[in-house]
Formats: C-alpha cells, structure tokens, sequence
C-alpha cells in the first residue's frame, strides 16, 4: 500500500502540484491549507508522513508541530523560509524529522520523504538519541552504523572509529597525529601512517562523490576537517 | 557631567539669596544709622536742659542720680578743667571718640556716650540695657536663617526635578543604544513630563516605523518566495521541459532570484541587530575549508580560532569565494594565518583586479562600475553582506592588488575576536 503523506500549507496552488508529483512517484497525498486540518486528520491516524508549511494562516507551523508531537510521532518534514536559521534549529529540536527551505528542489523533497520514512519504517533503523546527524547523514554509535539517506553503509571497526573521531570534532581541522591520539587505544598500529588511507575508504562509503568530498575535507599541509553543514543547509 | 545642572540651579538659588540678604543688611545699616544720628542729637539736647549748668554740687547730683535711675545707666559729669562734679553708678571714663558713632556696640551692649554741655563740662553716661530706637538688632542673623530654611527646603524639589530629567536621559540613551522597546516614565504635568511624553511619543513612532519596515521585508520576502517555489514545483512537473539547456536556465534563474531574495532579507536583518545572538569559537581554517571543497576553492595556512557566528562567516567565506569566482579568474586561493595577532582570512583571484580608484565603493550594494553593461551585471550584494558580517565581528576587510595581477580580498579578525 502506498504511504499517505499530508501536505499542511497554505499555498493551495504549490500543495496541488507537490500532490500530484508525489502521486506520480508512487504516493498518496492530499493536502489542507490549515493546521487546524492537519491537526484534526493526524488524530485520525491518517497520514504516514507530513509535509509542515512553517508560515499557516491560523498557527506558526511550530506550535503545529508541537501540537501534533503531543499525540503522534508522525514523521515530519517542515518547509521552511531559506535564511532564516532559528527556524530550522527550533524546528529540529521541537521534533521535525527534517526540514528543506522554499523553495526546494522537488526530487530532493521526494529524497528526503522518502528517507524519513525509511527510518521511520526500518526495524534496524530506530531513532538513536546519540546518533550523530549531518544532513543525509547519520552516524550513530552505539549501533556502530552510519547511514546515508537511510540506507546503512559498510566501514570497517577502525573506519567507524575515525569517522566518529572526526564527526565529533565537525567544524575544527584535527591534524593526524591528532586523529590518531583520538582513535588510539585497541588497534594503535592499525592506523600506522594510514590515515590517508582510511579516510579515502570513509570518503568511498559516505560521499556522494569521492573525486570531491564534501563531508570529510583535506586541509593541504595541515589535516582535515569533517564539515559541520553538509547538503546545503549553510 | 551628571548632576550639573542640579548644582546650577541650586547654586544660583542660594546666590540669590545671599544678594538679597546682602542688600538687605546694607539698608537696615543705612537706616539704622541714620535714625540713630536723629536720636543723639535728641538725647544730647535733652541731657542739656536736664543737667542744670553751673548749678550747685547738691542739686546736680540728684538729677543725675535720678537720670541715672530713670535710665538705668552709669552717669558721670565732668568739670571743664577734668574734675569729676557728679557720679551715678559706677563711673564712666570721658572718651569724646564715642560720641557720636553708634548706640550699639557691636556684641549688643550699649556703648559708653559723651555729652559736652554749654559750660564746657561733660557728661558721660552708659546705658546698661539698650534704649532708644535702633532696636531691629542683628537683621544679618535672621536672614541667614531665612536662607538657610529655603536652602534646605530647596534641595529636594530641585533634586527632585533634575532626577526626572536624569531618569528621561538614561531613558533616550537605553533606547539609543538599540533598546527600541524602552519608554521614559510620565509623571506630572510639568514641563519634565512634556519632555518625557514627547520622547516616548517619538520612540514609539521610530519603533514602529523600523518594525513594519522589517514585517515589510520579511513579509515581501516570503511573498516572492511563494511563485518562485510554484515555479521550481512547475519546471519539474512539466513534461516539455523535461532535461535541456532552457530548463537548467530556468532552474540557475529561480535559484538566482532566491539567493537575491534571501541576501536582501539577511542584510536587513544584519540592519536591526546591534550584537551577534549566538557566538561561539569557530575554526576559521575549518570553515573555509568547508566553503573552499563547496566552492571548488583551494584552502591553505594554519588552525585559527575566531569567536563568532558560523553561519555567518560561512557566509562571508562563501560570498568572497563567489565573488572572486564570479568577477575574478581562476585559480581562486583562498588562506588562513595569523599576523600580529590578528587572524586574517585572504581570498585571491588571478582575474583583472579591482582598479584602485574603486576604493571600498566595490562593497556598497548592488555596486556596478561605470560602463559595465546590465547584463555583465553589478556586484549585488555578496560584498556588502561580508563587510556588514565582518563588522558584526569586529573585523576589518579590505582589498588590495597583489603582485602577480588579480585581486586579493583581507578580512582581519583583531585579537578581541580572533582566539590564539
């Protein structure tokens, strides 16, 4: 049976044709212009997933989803104003799944619902609290699993060590003697001068693509640094 | 300067008073001496028809004993030659000097007084308690009373209104200093609580002036958002246009009028706020060379640690990477290092650089130099955002024209900001 996702926004023009391309990919939508709507077809028990405009003409769509994650754990997607970073910070943290600024790439929407309800649905795929997030990524550690877009992808126990040494430390470049202190312990020689090596396994299983990495950046002469915004969300 | 205009008003109150006080003590002196000088001559005239001149010895004494106590006052009369002819009380020394000056000594006692007779003989006399007129003694101490009482009285109410103005003060300052919600209280119906009124007035009026000038941005920025996000939905529905070089046109189009529409509501956004919300060390090196693997850029130099807002400088690194791609030549060469304790942040292209006479108009909005066609376009707004978040960082930026041609854009956190 096809998931049944609901679109709460108040631009009936764009929800009608975000309806139909998702009914062309293999979707159910339907779509209400208000939260009040939403709110009342959530407590059905309708939907499987959400799209949550952030801007609705009777509630700022984060007390919408405040309301809605009193009662369900629907995934939820949320629209929101590119630029305005508060927004997004506050709506990850009241429980948005994942959130995409207006306008948005309709494929990358479909991307995303499409994620978000693999994690949802997956059995090995429950929410972890300590999972790190990075986009599309997900690096979560006490499974010992790194998964992009939802789907798990293969690292050595030493790989998952760096990549969790560097995923810690987003945003700061760690030199290898650095990378090395932070990931030495049990299997010190395995990382023997191979540092380089390692990461351009990493590099091969998380990035989009490995010619140029995105997630996991050479600083020349110096290390590297493991991005702290990835896919674009600045 | 606090306060001063408390202490002028004060101090000219209590100059008034001392004038007046002043001159009221000259024209009691004034008065007092001539009334006094009325009075001599009376006395004088009366002590002569009293004292009977050249009468006998017997008679004499018994007038003066009899003056002596009708007045109660030391009378002593003297003979021409000095000789002393009559005594009551005790005996008063014969000093002409006393004569005619004042009825009052200065400690309120009367003064010893000499009257010369026709026969050439003397009397001298004390009065032992004061008589006569004259009798408004020391008009200084009640003044100084006086002033002193309206001095004190004074102080509160004049306190009292310049701490009013002083609370006004601090008020418009508050709201100066970025504090848009701040009123002054009105009390009264004086000309302070005008003052105070008038400038609430005002705040409120500029208040919500720059509050719709914001909801009219924001509001405007959400409205163009609406089509353009129709739009990109409609591109990607629409079967005809499916893969081709007018939908990647249409699609860099969209995505160009959205970057437009975001830098517009950032910038004024960077207008309204007077101080960083969120600030935190960020590895400035780091996160260039996160923009530099985005941008295709090349990152060099060493680990420099800035405080501040890291979407922000991801902003201003990514804005100087695309500027100098967009207007300069590749390779674009993007590095961090430290120089006399400054982190500097340079960014160079190998295009045609910036001519000097340009100066630092190439950071003003949607800057064009002249005779740069329309479509060639302006500049926009990237380098106007980097030096407005540069400046919300304490930073500096600058271009210089490095040897080897091209363009080199420094921005330099000082050491306040940057974090050894």
């Amino acid at each position: 049976m096809a998931d049944q996702v609901l679109i709460v926004d108040d631009d009936r023009r764009l929800s009608a044709m975000l309806a139909r391309y998702l009914e062309e990919n293999g979707f159910e939508a339907a779509a209400v212009e208000t939260a009040t709507a939403g709110l009342a077809d959530i407590a059905r028990g309708g939907p499987d997933a959400v799209v949550l405009d952030v801007m609705l003409p009777d509630m700022d769509g984060f007390e919408a989803l405040r309301r809605i994650r009193q009662t369900s754990d629907v995934p939820v997607l949320m629209l929101t104003a590119r630029g305005d970073e508060t927004d997004r910070i506050v709506g990850l943290e009241i429980g948005a799944d994942d959130y995409l600024p207006k306008p948005f790439n309709p494929r990358e929407l479909l991307a995303r619902l499409k994620a978000i309800l693999r994690r949802r649905n997956g059995p090995a795929a429950a929410p972890s609290p300590r999972a790190l997030r990075f986009g599309r990524l997900e690096i979560d550690p006490p499974s010992r699993s790194v998964r992009l877009d939802g789907q798990e992808r293969p690292l050595t126990s030493h790989q998952f060590d760096l990549l969790v040494a560097l995923a810690e430390n987003a945003g700061r470049t760690l030199s290898r003697e650095q990378l090395m202190d932070l990931v030495k312990g049990e299997q010190l020689e395995a990382f023997d001068r191979s540092i380089d090596v390692h990461v351009s396994r990493i590099r091969a299983a998380i990035e989009d693509d490995a010619r140029h990495p995105r997630r996991i950046i050479t600083v020349r002469g110096v290390g590297y640094v493991f991005a702290r915004f990835q896919d674009d969300e600045r | 300067m606090r306060g001063s205009l408390f202490v002028k008003i004060y101090l000219t109150l209590l100059a008034s008073l001392a004038v007046v006080a002043i001159a009221s003590a000259v024209f009691v002196r004034v008065v007092q001496d001539r009334d006094a000088a009325g009075w001599t001559t009376r006395r004088d005239a009366f002590i002569a028809a009293m004292l009977p001149v050249g009468g006998d010895p017997a008679s004499l004494q018994a007038t003066v004993e009899h003056l002596s106590k009708a007045f109660d006052a030391d009378i002593t009369v003297y003979a021409p030659d000095g000789r002393v002819i009559a005594v009551a009380g005790r005996l008063v020394p014969a000093h002409e000097p006393f004569g005619r000056r004042r009825l009052m000594a200065d400690d309120d006692r009367p003064r010893p007084f000499v009257v010369r007779l026709d026969d050439g003989s003397l009397v001298a006399a004390r009065l032992r308690l004061p008589f006569g007129p004259g009798g408004g003694r020391f008009p200084l101490a009640y003044l100084a009373l006086i002033a002193a009482v309206i001095g004190v009285a004074a102080y509160p109410v004049v306190r009292h209104l310049t701490r009013r103005l002083e609370a006004v003060r601090q008020g418009m300052e508050r709201w100066g200093g970025g504090a848009l919600d701040t009123r002054v209280p009105v009390k009264g119906g004086d000309e302070v609580a005008a003052v105070a009124a008038s400038f609430n007035h005002a705040a409120e009026q500029v208040e919500r002036l720059l509050e719709s000038h914001r909801a009219l941005l924001a509001n405007a920025s959400h409205e163009l958002r609406s089509p353009l996000a129709r739009l990109r939905m409609a591109v990607d529905l629409e079967k005809s246009l499916k893969k081709g070089a007018a939908r990647e046109e249409i699609i860099r189009n969209l995505a160009e009028l959205d970057a437009l529409v975001e830098e517009i509501l950032l910038a004024s956004r960077l207008d309204h706020i007077d101080r960083l919300e969120r600030t935190e060390p960020v590895d400035l090196l780091a996160l260039t060379a996160e923009e530099g693997a985005r941008c295709g850029v090349a990152v060099g130099g060493e680990p420099a640690m800035v405080e501040g807002d890291a979407k922000l400088l991801t902003r201003l690194v990514r804005n100087l990477m695309q500027n100098a791609l967009r207007h300069g030549a590749p390779p674009v060469e993007a590095h961090v290092g430290h120089e006399n304790g400054a982190v500097v942040l340079r960014v160079r292209d190998h295009g045609p650089g910036i001519p000097a006479a340009t100066g630092d108009r190439v950071f003003e909005p949607f800057y064009r130099p002249e005779g740069r066609s329309e479509t060639a376009g302006g500049w926009g707004l990237g380098l106007s955002l980097v030096r407005q978040i540069a400046g919300h960082h304490g930073a500096g930026v600058r271009h210089e024209a490095p040897a080897g041609g091209g363009a080199c854009f420094v921005v330099t956190f000082p050491t306040a900001a940057a974090k050894a």
